[in-house]
Formats: C-alpha cells, sequence, structure tokens
C-alpha cells in the first residue's frame, strides 16, 4: 500500500496532465490586474457558489486550469473603500488529499504551483462552510488552515439554519479559530456586507486560523521525511504537503519530492509512517481522527441544536427515493427533459436554419458574378456559423435542466437510484442524464458528462454518448426504412408485412448504438482505462428551491463556451470541408456532364442530339422560361452538381475509398454519400441527392429518391440496394463518428488524443456492423 | 460486530472499525466516518446498491462493496 509512484492519472490518461514544474512556494501574487486574489473554498453543496455569484454578479470569466478540464471561475470585486480583490470560485472538495481533479487543482492552486500558469496563490480565503453541519465542513478548513494563509470562515445557510433551530455561537468560534467567523444567507443576501468588510480585515491583517495540533507520532513523522530530503526539496515544501504524502495513499504531491531516486524516499516515506504505527495509529487514519477531536473541541459548546425533528428532506427521500414511486417519478423527470431537449428545442433550431438559409439566398443572390465567392460565403461561412449555432438550443436546455436537477439536490438521488444499472460498466449513475440527451443530440450530452466527478466515469460518458441515436441519425433512418420498404413490398414474401417490418428496424436502431456503447465501456474500464476510479460516496443534499439566478449564469456561460471554444474550431473545419467538396473546378467536368445530359436525355424522349441540344440551349436563353424549360435546366444544373462533387476532392477520395467499403456491399455513391457525411449525419440525405443528380435540396421522404435508389445497380446489373445492405447503411450510421462538431466537443472536453481514439473506433465498429450486417445477410 | 451493508434500514449502529480500499476510505474519514461514529442506514437503492446511510447530520450514499467492509455493532 505503501507505494508513492503510483498516482491516479487524469481525466485524459495522461500521467502528470496536472503537473507542475519545479515552481517554487510562496511566488508572490500577482494577477495581470494587480488585485489582491481571494479564494473561494469549501465542500460542495455549501452554497459556495451562490455567494461567489452574488459577490461578483455577472462580470465573471469562466476559463480552465491549464491542462485539465476544470473550469475556473473568478471575477472581480469592489469591497467598501474601494479596493478592488479578484475572486476565484475554487471546485467544491471535501479534503485536500487529492484523490480527484478538483481536489489536486485546489491544493495546487492554495500552495501557489499554478501561479506561474496564470492562477496565483490567494493571498486570502474565504472558507465557505454550511453552518448546518459544521463537524465535515470543517475538516477542510482545518486542512486549509495548515497552508498558512490568511482566512475568513462563512458560515452560510443560516437562514436554513435558524428554520431549522441551530444557533451558532460566532464571536466563540472566532476567538477559538483566531479569524473572522461571518454569518451569512448567499441566499437571502444575508451578511454580505460584513463579509465584504472581513475580507478587507484579513487581507489587511493577514489573520490565519488556529491549526490541528498534531500528536507526537505523527510531529515526528513529518520531521523524519523532511530530515530525508535533499537540501533543495526540503526548501520548496511546506509541512502541509508533508503531511499528505504521510497521510495519502498515493498523493500527487508525492512527485514533489521527486530530488532523489524515488525509492529513497520510499524508504523514507515508510519510517515516517512508522513513526505513527509506534504512537499506536494506522498512518492513514490517524489524521481524520485527529483532526475530529480538533474540530470537537472548537465546536464544544459553540452550536446550539434545537429538538431533532423530521426534515422537510427526509419525508421527500421517503417517497423519491422509494422503490416504486422513485423509480416513476425518475422516468417521469427524465422523460419530460428529453421532451424539452428534443421537442422544444427544434423550434429555435428551425429558427436558426431558417434564418441562415435565407441569409445564404439574400447574400448568395448578391454575389451573383462570382461563384467561387459566392460558395465560400454561402456554402462555407455562413452555413458554417449556422452550423455551429443550430446546436445552441440543446445545449442551453440541457444545461437547465442539469442546473435545475443539481440546484434542487435531485441530482444525488438520481445517481443512487441509477447506479447499479450503470456502475458495472464503468459509467454511474450520473451518466444517465448525459446519455439520454445523447438521444437528441450528442454535444450537450458530452458537455453535460461535466456533471461527473469521476474523471474515469466521466470519460467513460464521453465516448459512450456519442453511440446514442441523436436526432441527425433520423432523416438517415427514415430515408433507409422508406427504400427498405420499397424493396419489401416488391417481394412476394414480405409484401404485406413491409410496413410493419419497416418499422420495427426503425424503433431498433434506437436500441444498437446504446447495445454497442454499454459492452465497449465496459472493455474500456477494464482494460484501457487504468485509473482508480474516483470514491463513490456521494453526499445527498438537502432539498432546495432552485435559484433561477445561478441557474441562468451556468446556461449562459455553457452556451458561451461552446461557441467561444468549440465553435470556433467546428466553423473553421466547416469551411476546410467546404473547400474539399467544392475544388477542384475543372470546367472540362461541367462541359463532360453538359455532353452527357444531352446524349441521355434525348435518347430518353427519342430527340435527336443535335435537335436536342438546340432545345436546352433555347430554355437556357429563354427570357420567361416555361415550366418545362425551368425543370430542364434544373435537371442539367443537378447532374454538374453530381459531377463536381465526384469530380472534388471529397468525391475523388470517396472513389478511391470505395474497396474499403466493398466488404459493405456500398457502391461508389454510397461511399461518397458516407464519406460526404462525416461533417453531419444529415447530410447523407443531400448528398446522395446530389450523387443521384436531384439536386442538394431532397429530404428523406423526397420519392424520386427512393426511386433512383432502388433502381440502382452494380456493373452486373444487380441491385445495389438489397435488404441487408439498407439494413447495413443504417447500422452504420447508428454507430458512426459522423459529425464534426461531436468530436470537436469531446476533444474540448477531454483532450484530443480521446476525441481521435472516439472517432476511429467508431468508424471501425461502424464498418464492422455494416460488413457484418451484409456478408452474414447475404447468406440467406 | 456485523458488517454495514447487513445493517437493516432505519436501524443504528456504531461504527467499530473500517478496512475499506483507498480512495473511498479516505473519502469516507473526511465525511467524518471514523472507527466511533454512530450510522442509521437510511435508504436501500430499488436495485439493492447502493445503500443512503446518515450520520453527523448528513446524509450520504456508499456501495455494498465498501460497506460491507465497514464493521458495526449494535447500539
Amino acid at each position: 500500500m505503501e507505494n508513492i509512484s503510483e498516482e491516479t492519472s487524469c481525466c485524459c490518461g495522461k500521467k502528470h496532465c496536472c503537473e507542475d514544474a519545479e515552481v517554487p512556494e510562496n511566488v508572490p501574487a500577482v494577477e495581470p490586474s494587480g488585485f489582491p486574489n481571494v479564494a473561494l473554498v469549501g465542500n460542495a453543496n455549501t452554497g459556495k457558489t451562490t455567494l461567489f455569484n452574488s459577490l461578483t454578479g455577472l462580470r465573471q470569466h469562466v476559463g480552465n486550469y491549464p491542462g485539465v478540464t476544470v473550469s475556473k471561475y473568478s471575477g472581480p470585486l469592489k469591497l467598501f473603500h474601494g479596493e478592488k480583490i479578484e475572486l476565484t470560485d475554487l471546485p467544491g472538495i471535501y479534503s485536500l488529499a487529492a484523490t480527484s481533479l478538483d481536489e489536486r487543482v485546489v491544493i495546487d492552486v492554495l500552495s501557489g504551483r499554478l501561479a506561474k500558469k496564470g492562477t496565483p496563490r490567494p493571498d486570502a480565503i474565504v472558507c465557505v462552510v454550511d453552518v448546518n453541519n459544521l463537524q465535515r465542513n470543517l475538516f477542510l478548513a482545518t486542512q486549509v488552515a495548515e497552508l498558512g494563509i490568511p482566512m475568513v470562515l462563512a458560515l452560510n445557510q443560516i437562514d436554513v439554519a435558524r428554520r431549522d433551530g441551530l444557533s451558532v455561537n460566532t464571536d466563540l468560534l472566532r476567538e477559538r479559530l483566531g479569524i473572522p467567523v461571518i454569518a451569512v444567507s448567499a441566499r437571502k443576501g444575508e451578511g454580505i456586507d460584513a463579509l465584504k468588510q472581513a475580507i478587507a480585515d484579513v487581507l489587511k491583517n493577514g489573520n490565519k486560523m488556529k491549526t490541528v495540533v498534531w500528536n507526537a507520532g505523527t510531529r515526528k513523522a513529518i520531521e523524519t521525511l523532511r530530515a530525508g530530503l535533499s537540501e533543495d526539496v526540503k526548501k520548496n515544501v511546506s509541512d502541509a504537503e508533508l503531511e499528505r504524502v504521510i497521510f495519502d495513499v498515493a498523493s500527487p504531491v508525492a512527485n514533489r519530492l521527486k530530488g532523489e531516486d524515488i525509492e529513497h524516499i520510499g524508504e523514507i516515506l515508510k519510517k515516517a509512517r512508522e513513526c505513527i504505527r509506534d504512537f499506536g495509529e494506522n498512518p492513514h487514519s490517524t489524521e481524520a481522527l485527529q483532526r475530529y477531536a480538533f474540530i470537537k473541541e472548537i465546536l464544544a459548546g459553540a452550536t446550539h441544536r434545537g429538538k431533532e425533528r423530521t426534515t422537510f428532506t427526509s419525508l421527500v427521500d421517503k417517497l423519491l427515493l422509494n422503490r416504486v414511486f422513485g423509480v416513476v417519478f425518475f422516468f417521469a423527470a427524465m422523460w419530460g427533459v428529453f421532451w424539452c431537449i428534443y421537442t422544444l428545442a427544434a423550434f429555435p433550431m428551425d429558427w436558426i436554419d431558417g434564418w441562415f438559409g435565407s441569409l445564404g439566398e439574400s447574400v448568395g443572390a448578391k454575389l451573383e458574378g462570382s461563384p467561387v465567392f459566392q460558395s465560400l460565403v454561402v456554402d462555407g461561412i455562413i452555413a458554417g456559423v449556422g452550423g455551429v449555432l443550430v446546436f445552441l438550443p440543446q445545449i442551453l436546455i440541457l444545461f437547465f435542466f442539469l442546473g435545475l436537477l443539481e440546484s434542487t439536490g435531485y441530482m444525488a438521488r438520481a445517481a443512487f437510484l441509477m447506479d447499479k444499472l450503470f456502475g458495472w460498466c464503468g459509467l454511474n449513475g450520473k451518466s444517465f442524464v448525459p446519455m439520454l440527451s445523447g438521444y437528441a443530440c450528442g454535444i450537450p450530452g458530452i458537455m453535460g458528462a461535466r456533471t461527473i466527478e469521476d474523471p474515469k466515469a466521466r470519460l467513460a460518458t464521453i465516448l459512450a454518448v456519442p453511440f446514442m441515436s441523436c436526432g441527425a441519425r433520423m432523416p438517415v433512418y427514415v430515408l433507409m426504412c422508406g427504400v427498405l420498404q420499397r424493396v419489401l413490398s416488391e417481394n412476394p414474401a414480405y409484401a404485406e408485412a413491409s410496413a410493419g417490418i419497416a418499422s420495427a428496424v426503425f424503433v431498433a436502431m434506437y436500441f444498437v448504438g446504446v447495445l454497442v456503447a454499454v459492452p465497449v465501456s465496459w472493455l474500456y474500464t477494464k482494460f484501457v482505462l487504468k485509473a482508480k476510479a474516483a470514491p463513490f460516496v456521494l453526499e445527498m443534499p438537502r432539498y432546495q428551491l432552485p435559484r433561477l439566478r445561478d441557474i441562468g449564469l451556468r446556461v449562459w456561460q455553457s452556451g458561451w463556451e461552446y461557441t467561444r471554444r468549440a465553435g470556433t474550431i467546428i466553423f473553421a473545419m466547416s469551411v476546410i470541408i467546404w473547400f474539399l467538396s467544392y475544388f477542384p473546378r475543372n470546367e472540362a467536368v461541367e462541359a463532360q456532364a453538359r455532353t452527357e445530359f444531352i446524349a441521355e436525355t434525348a435518347a430518353e424522349q427519342n430527340v435527336p442530339v443535335a435537335e436536342f441540344e438546340k432545345i436546352l440551349v433555347a430554355a437556357e436563353e429563354a427570357e420567361e422560361p416555361s415550366e418545362e424549360q425551368e425543370a430542364l435546366v434544373g435537371a442539367l444544373g443537378n447532374k454538374v452538381d453530381g459531377a463536381w462533387m465526384e469530380n472534388s476532392y471529397i468525391g475523388r477520395f470517396g472513389k478511391f475509398c470505395q474497396p474499403v467499403f466493398a466488404p459493405c456491399g456500398f457502391d461508389w455513391r454510397i461511399t461518397v454519400g458516407v464519406l460526404g457525411s462525416f461533417p453531419a449525419r444529415e447530410l447523407i440525405v443531400s448528398t446522395l441527392g446530389i450523387t443521384y443528380s436531384l439536386g442538394g435540396d431532397v429530404d428523406e421522404e423526397t420519392e424520386d429518391l427512393y426511386a433512383s435508389m432502388e433502381k440502382t445497380t452494380h456493373a452486373d446489373g444487380s441491385p445495389v440496394f438489397t435488404i441487408p445492405v439498407i439494413i447495413g447503411i443504417m447500422v452504420f450510421f447508428a454507430l458512426c463518428g459522423q459529425c464534426l462538431a461531436e468530436i470537436v466537443v469531446i476533444a474540448r472536453e477531454s483532450t484530443w488524443k480521446w476525441a481521435c481514439i472516439a472517432w476511429a473506433q467508431m468508424t471501425f465498429l461502424a464498418w464492422l456492423g455494416a460488413v457484418l450486417c451484409f456478408q452474414i445477410g447475404s447468406l440467406f | 460486530m456485523i458488517p454495514l451493508s447487513e445493517v437493516k434500514v432505519g436501524q443504528k449502529v456504531q461504527v467499530q472499525n473500517m478496512d475499506v480500499d483507498e480512495p473511498v476510505n479516505q473519502r469516507l474519514l473526511a465525511f467524518g466516518l471514523t472507527p466511533g461514529a454512530e450510522v442509521r442506514v437510511v435508504h436501500v437503492a430499488p436495485l439493492g446498491d447502493p445503500i443512503a446511510i446518515s450520520f453527523c447530520s448528513q446524509k450520504v450514499m456508499i456501495r455494498r462493496t465498501d460497506a460491507a467492509r465497514v464493521m458495526v455493532e449494535e447500539m
């Protein structure tokens, strides 16, 4: 157990991803702004963020701590005499043991190890505690106190305490702890002014909280460890950090002691822990015992609780955690959330689509003279921006519900109800909401995985969400099931049941993804993600009315973050893809397509070629073309578009890749359609429309498209769209990572490495699925 | 002594000793689940796992495998 070289690796799977270079302790805290830095530290569910929001309001900025996917919230605050400070809301944690990424970030910030990376060591700390559970909340406070930073203790949720008949003697606590102790209610805005004053005071006076007096065994252990270190390391490491190395089983802090070889440290550490054992205590539990003894001393006589009574929370829990009603309520609530993401979001999405569509048309009309520039602006830039913004409604709605579930306290209950169902394959109870929203759209789902604290389960969820059958897959299923029904109805054995079979296949497609995602996730957890899972010890907080202000702020931040950080990349890539599908524009292609069109159509209509050419030219030059003439010109345009597509870089690549897809029974058209849909799945419909010379405006219910697809044959005259091929295409789309935005968001939420892995595995599984469908299906 | 996982809903018990795997152990200690702590099992999830326990005026959920390593005595 006493292995210090082992360390928990982060969500990105990389070791040392948040590892810091040798940054010396006590780097002067200089924020670019030059203002003093104050950090909010505290347990989760203490109302810390509500307090942060009421202190800073809308002037917050959101970023990331360097190299990790932990969001950093900070904002300016003006104190009474005009002093400005920079306030940072550190992640909510329970201990500095650094078992989770959040904890590690907090200890790194507080010990000044991120100072060179833009997060200076705070000049003062506001330790936010839930006054209703002082004992546990003070555990973290006593750990933080040892870092030697001036501190204010904010006893939050005093309104709840008052309601429940709990009174606290703040003066006594202040005397015992040696720091300002302020009772506040962030929700009610109570005590905020006193808190601001206290912050100003500690910045001036530097009050530090009284620390635990360790027993002889622990003191000796710290001395022993320090004595064994080289001079260099000794200078740069605090007692508080050494404690972490001694108390914690695999503390990442241990890496900082790497001045000499690691084995040597292992030896000293063993000796240090032996000191605690000699004292008759267990080195891993002694910390908690001594701290809680200290806390009990501090709290003795300082709090008074009226008689216990059944609280609102325990009554509600009786209902919501009930084996029957609780489960019914859970699924009803989830159905409601899903309905809103799927159905409600469709309205703003349609507006965005429509608005960008008409913007494209009107701008396109003005650029009629220069076709390249016109296509760049309309199909590249305007469509690209629209393609980014179209995801916003679903993201905003999901984050609203996540905020609602979190702030009411229900999310922890959902995790409780669902944990068994998900836990075995490496996901967890909190994976449910992201995975469910994946059925509307993977992007909000992947972003929603942020609510999962365990980095391992978070990554497993991020990898599983894209398998859920999102809304963009539906047009593909509609189109393919339409073709399937036509094919079936021509086969006398299935003709009568064709509609029923097609709808059954349609429904079945919604399960393919999840049936693959769960075993894949299990395999990952079992064999790939070596990191230890975060401890599944979750607090069930009190039920509370949600604060719309807090939720609104988080919703706004999530939308802005998506647009700024993912949106820009998605946009840039859409322009690149536009380029690949537009170029090369070879005039000869158009001429060739025209000649072919004339020859084919002339033959169809039984008109001599020369005469038909005249008809065509007349149609093109007509001032007021008749309907017939317009249709003719339109058909020529579609033919040319098809030829451009075939000749574009993407089209050529499709033909080049054709052999890869031959085992799936795909012809070049399907292959180009599949490749053309990598930016977004639904593009398959318009891509097929173009390759079938029906134009890009077809939709999944266009009869002509069904007809042309059904008529398509291989070179030997056998039909392309047989039942196994049709089902293979659907399985392919159900599994494939064909969504540029999704891949970018995965990268943003984890790393590019994982985004590439996600894309590669999905594409491979999709291909494998299609091959299996075709090969097995063709046996019958 | 019986493991915490065997305790019935509603029953109050006292922690005797703990042999839980890390990092769960550390988290439980941080929450105040130390030898001597008084605990009540308050809920069992519909599928039997995890369970919710209350101690030190808070409600916390843990998995059965972890609870099985916490030995308790009836009060």
